[in-house]
């Protein structure tokens, strides 16, 4: 167990808060990292739909938006609106409490997931020791969320949606899982900071070598499907079920779909950067003797992330979708066996210490 | 070229006659009882494809006009058969036969009203089920749907 | 407390209706199938047409002849030009009119370039139908490029009402062969390209193979015709069983493209190779396109014989009939337009059952369904 010590931020602001003024002073602090977690979730999401409409834009070969501000950047802002002004509507026989929870689930459950993700050096709200392990448990109850869209909007199609959903999310969480624990295997911890520390010299990619790359195309596929973007974006499909399970949503209750989404889409990249290429820490240590060193931690973390999200959307953009039978079979018939008899073979490597450590 | 069959023809159907104005292929018209019959045994013949089959009301008659084509040598027919009872036509399917009848036959029940026995589907396909008359027919007139000049 | 045993019989599966259309993405227009579904296994389709139904051949019986024309634009829009020309072709035919030799070629030059137009974009709307967004885009890209050629010398890009009774409306535009012999090479680098994103993608194939199958015999029974039917094996293609305008005149070379397999692979193929030949027939005729007048001499007024006329030409679709009885006067006394689709569509009943709704949508893409051509 290697033993953490750094500072954190938001820590240090609770403690001073409530030192100068008491419970409130604490409460006080609370709400403050909870609006800037806030913050952050509804700018990242908007520059996320933003960069996904230019890349696949790219990819399309058009220009995407690019009329609304400088380079398009205030579109998806002004969608953003748009959504909030528009009138919330569903069908006459929607089951109401059922239809209306599942997008705060769906919500809540990214949000949650976001807050053990070290940004940078002492930036995260939460380190606890079971970092990795709370992300994916957190992040399944967003399954419950679509299931629940699926089932309360009383539509057909959205059931299939949301039935095909719950298949793909359960089975693709184990894969993920899997992957997971491979690398924390070389960790030997859950937490996510220590995950980042232990590989301060070398970063796990290169330190598992054979296991970890296998891990790490797993995890690529695996996160893909959990995020429910193409090539496994059966649960929405709209080729097939029209809208899939948010069919039936309007205004802000299809935005906090559409936002979730997104933020998933970061969260996996970013638990990938943090278990595979090293979290914040720079490349050869390029940035360490420099001062500020949040802020460049922030700037590698950020990169990282981008390039694993570009991936994805390059995936989105490129590939087409998968039947639910190929999709199990992939699941079931090869990922799963691969990544069991991964997990043995980076716990042998471990064990006899065949790894690449500079 | 297509003598040979219609001396055939001619032999086991008493009731069929023969039309060669277009010289392009033979016209065979038949009565609605020997319709079932003449058709099976024109796909025992070879005529495997049924390219299409046309309502038709000649005034007095409603009828089924079928196009049938021998995809091996490429012969075409063209089958009439006309029904006297304007107020309750009734022709067997041939559904079982040429699979490709099923859609033509109810759009054809849809537009002329000729009932065919026997079909597994006997409903309205391009119209309304609450629709009323048969809007091919010659009699049919609608004043605000139609703007006839 | 009481104990309840379940048995595996106590828990029965119900199959249940989904209304498929028609507002659906994938019925490409405003086709309604009413699926019975058992989980996602498709166990029965009926369609129910007649959401775009116009009654053309209603509105034909009072037309004149002329006129019938522009009506058939609108059928099968994708294939706007082969439809007139199958219209222009029959009245010609009965009125005994020879066409002038350049009249055949710019309708055949055109007719293959409407085919290819119609492919690419089925080819785009293939790839969103099992979810590859990006091959909308670039098949429209090029398919703008014909549009762009139709503009220039029909006046119009998808409706063109270009062929007349006698021959073609106006003369092609100066720009025009040199327009289409950019277009010819362009075309041929792009396929490659269109194969590279989607054909050899293993999800595509895995998606594509063994689904949908059509026996031989089945097709014919189901008066299958074009690349559904060729998919299949048969040989059903009109410009070479029965030719017409420059097919008949002209010595022009291609191979009729066929495979034997009938899944939506094979339907797949056809179309990409067609295009290739589309290309082939286009770079025959370009260069020599005879000068002797647009219009043959016909009346202003046309009356037809009486007696029955069939005119059959390959759309991009397949096999499409005119058949017009005529009683001698001004307007025709019955018009049938046999169109390939909905015989097509007779088929999608049978081959789509058993799959899953991921299947039924590629199944129907590579149908390639048209519905006003359905519905008429």
């Amino acid at each position: 167990m290697i033993l953490i010590n750094t500072t954190n931020y938001f820590g240090q602001l609770v403690a001073y808060l409530s030192d100068q003024m008491g419970i409130g002073g604490q409460i006080l602090a609370y709400v403050i990292v909870a609006a800037i977690y806030l913050g952050f979730f509804a700018l990242a999401g908007l520059l996320l739909v933003y960069v996904e409409r230019r890349v696949a834009a790219f990819f399309q070969l058009r220009l995407g938006p690019n009329r609304v501000g400088p380079h398009g950047l205030f579109q998806t802002i002004a969608d953003a609106l748009k959504l909030l002004s528009k009138e919330i509507f569903g069908t006459n026989r929607k089951d109401n409490l059922l239809y209306k929870t599942a997008y705060y689930l769906v919500i809540t459950a990214s949000l949650v997931s976001l807050s053990v993700i070290p940004f940078t050096q002492g930036i995260q709200a939460f380190d606890i020791n079971v970092g990795v392990f709370f992300i994916s448990a957190v992040s399944s109850v967003g399954v419950l969320g679509i299931l629940l869209g699926g089932w309360g909007s009383n539509n057909k199609y959205s059931l299939i949606g949301g039935m095909r959903s719950g298949l793909q999310m359960i089975s693709y969480e184990l894969s993920s899982g899997l992957a997971v624990i491979t690398m924390v295997l070389l960790a030997g911890t859950l937490q996510m900071s220590g995950i980042i520390e232990a590989q301060r010299d070398t970063w796990f990619i290169i330190k598992g070598h054979i296991p970890a790359l296998i891990a790490l195309f797993i995890f690529v596929v695996a996160g893909t499907a959990e995020s429910n973007r193409t090539p496994f974006d059966l649960p929405e499909g709209e080729a097939e079920l029209g809208a899939g399970y948010h069919s039936e949503y309007s205004g802000m209750g299809f935005a906090y779909f559409f936002l979730a989404e997104f933020i998933n889409m970061f969260i996996i990249s970013a638990v990938g950067v943090t278990l595979f290429f090293g979290g914040w820490l720079a490349p050869f240590h390029l940035t360490d003797a420099l001062p500020w060193q949040p802020l460049w931690g922030a700037l590698w973390f950020f990169l990282k992330v981008a390039v694993f999200i570009f991936f994805m959307m390059w995936f989105r953009w490129t590939f087409p979708r998968l039947r639910i039978d190929q999709l199990l079979t992939l699941e079931w018939k090869y990922l799963l066996p691969i990544g069991l008899v991964n997990i043995i073979l980076m716990a042998v490597l471990v064990y006899y210490n065949v790894l690449i450590s500079f | 070229m297509y003598n040979e069959l219609k001396a055939d023809i001619e032999n086991q159907f008493d009731q069929a006659s023969f039309d060669e104005e277009t010289a392009k292929y033979l016209i065979i018209e038949i009565a609605p009882d020997q319709y079932l019959a003449l058709m099976e045994n024109l796909r025992n013949k070879g005529f495997d494809y049924l390219f299409s089959m046309t309502g038709m009301d000649w005034g007095k008659e409603l009828g089924v006009t079928n196009h049938l084509e021998n995809t091996q040598t490429g012969q075409m027919l063209m089958v009439k058969v006309k029904l006297a009872d304007r107020d309750n036509p009734e022709l067997p399917t041939i559904e079982k036969i040429w699979k490709t009848a099923h859609l033509h036959e109810r759009e054809i029940y849809d537009l002329f009203g000729i009932n065919f026995k026997g079909h597994s589907v006997m409903k309205r396909l391009l119209l309304s089920e609450d629709w009323e008359g048969y809007p091919m027919r010659k009699d049919w007139h609608d004043e605000t749907k139609m703007i006839i000049r | 407390m009481e104990t309840v045993t379940l048995n595996s019989g106590d828990l029965k599966s119900q199959e249940y209706f989904l209304n498929m259309g028609p507002q659906h993405p994938a019925t490409h227009g405003v086709l309604r199938l009413i699926l019975t579904l058992d989980g996602e296994i498709v166990k029965n389709i009926e369609p129910d047409l007649g959401y775009i139904h116009r009654s053309i051949e209603k509105q034909c019986e009072y037309e004149g002849y002329k006129q019938i024309i522009h009506l058939t634009d609108r059928m099968d829009y994708l294939s706007a030009h082969i439809n007139n020309e199958a219209v222009a072709l029959a009245i010609e035919q009965a009125l005994q009119i020879e066409v002038p030799e350049r009249v055949k070629v710019i309708r055949t030059i055109m007719g293959e370039l409407t085919r290819i137009a119609s492919h690419l974009l089925w080819w785009g709307v293939m790839g969103m139908d099992v979810g590859a967004l990006t091959t909308f885009m670039y098949a429209f890209r090029d398919r703008e490029m014909i549009n762009d050629i139709m503009e220039e010398t029909c006046g119009a890009r998808l409706t063109m009402s270009y062929s007349t009774p006698g021959g073609v409306m106006f003369d092609l535009h100066p720009n025009f062969q040199k327009r289409v012999k950019a277009f010819i090479p362009h075309l041929r680098k792009v396929i490659p390209q269109y194969d590279e994103l989607l054909t050899g993608n293993v999800i595509f194939q895995k998606r594509m193979k063994g689904i949908g199958v059509m026996s031989y015999e089945d097709a014919i029974s189901h008066g299958a015709s074009g690349p559904a039917a060729r998919g299949s094996g048969v040989s059903c293609d009109r410009r070479i069983k029965d030719p017409y305008s420059a097919f008949a005149t002209k010595d022009i070379k291609f191979n009729e493209v066929l495979y034997t397999e009938g899944d939506n692979l094979a339907r797949y193929n056809v179309r990409m190779k067609e295009m290739l030949e589309s290309l082939n027939i286009i770079e025959q005729l370009i260069d020599n396109i005879p000068d002797d007048g647009i219009q043959a001499k016909t009346k202003a007024l046309i009356k037809l014989p009486k007696g029955e006329y069939l005119q059959r030409v390959e759309t991009a679709r397949g096999d499409l009939g005119v058949y017009i009885v005529s009683d001698g006067k001004k307007n025709p006394y019955r018009v049938k337009f046999r169109s390939p689709g909905f015989s097509n569509l007779n088929a999608l009943i049978e081959i789509g059952k058993g799959h899953l709704i991921a299947d039924l949508v590629a199944v129907m893409s590579t149908l390639d369904f048209v519905v006003p051509d359905i519905d008429r």
